[in-house]
């Protein structure tokens, strides 16, 4: 009878089966028009690497304006893009929404990031966004 | 996580936005100060004012710019304040965390 065993030392999965998945997340409701906002951020400590699995945000109109603004959300790693989602709306209920699995990974120092921005004049929205990654030590 | 009050920094050459000064946080909802009319709200510094003219803070009210965030408990000590030795331990080499004065004027 043969044996077969499977050698796991230094398998990539052991690295994420150390750490838990961890996120970012951002929900704030009846938010004000605001210039440029970094709401959350997370930078990743020395000798580690983030690989970002899921970006996820939405924005509602829940107030109406005097005068309407292009709303934003955005999901950056340093100012580089993982998505950005805008919304223009007088209408109370109107709503943007987006999703994406990423295969990025940020470096140690990178700042993965949620910022808004509402230029209207008066009114308010409800924004909601996340990002999950996986933590894991470089190698 | 530790809740504390912290210094809101305009946009500037590392950030394009108004941000805290500490590496990993989250803004609390509903908790700047000071409100000011026209300028600023419970969740940030109005883009414009109702006249449609750019909001501009003077520099006594941008000093005066606070908010509330949730920061990590490995960046805090045990009274909840951000601890600058756990800080540049968690972020050591990185020019913007690993320094002397990285707590200076939170």
């Amino acid at each position: 009878m043969v044996r077969v065993q499977v050698a796991r030392k230094g398998n990539v999965f052991d690295y994420w089966l150390r750490t838990a998945a961890s996120g970012i997340d951002y929900a704030g409701d009846a938010i004000g028009p605001h210039a440029d906002t970094d709401r959350v951020t997370s930078t990743v400590p020395t000798s580690m690497k983030y690989l970002i699995t899921r970006t996820s945000s939405q924005i509602i109109r829940d107030g109406a304006p005097t005068t309407p603004g292009i709303a934003e959300v955005w999901v950056h790693v340093s100012g580089i893009y993982l998505h950005r989602l805008a919304i223009l709306s007088t209408n109370v209920g109107d709503s943007e929404h987006d999703a994406a699995g990423e295969g990025g990974t940020a470096q140690e120092g990178d700042a993965l990031i949620i910022t808004t921005t509402d230029p209207s004049t008066g009114g308010t929205h409800a924004y909601r966004a996340n990002a999950s990654f996986v933590r894991f030590p470089e190698v | 996580m530790a809740k504390l009050r912290v210094k809101v920094q305009a946009p500037d050459a590392d950030r394009d936005a108004y941000h805290v000064h500490l590496p990993t946080y989250a803004m609390v909802p509903g908790s700047w100060l000071p409100l000011i009319p026209g300028k600023i709200d419970k969740d940030g510094v109005l883009s414009t004012q109702p006249d449609g003219k750019p909001v501009v803070l003077s520099p006594a009210e941008l000093a005066q710019l606070t908010c509330e965030v949730l920061v990590p408990d490995d960046e805090c000590n045990d009274q909840g304040q951000p601890d600058k030795a756990k800080i540049r331990q968690k972020y050591k080499g990185q020019p913007r965390w690993d320094r002397d004065d990285v707590l200076t004027g939170i």
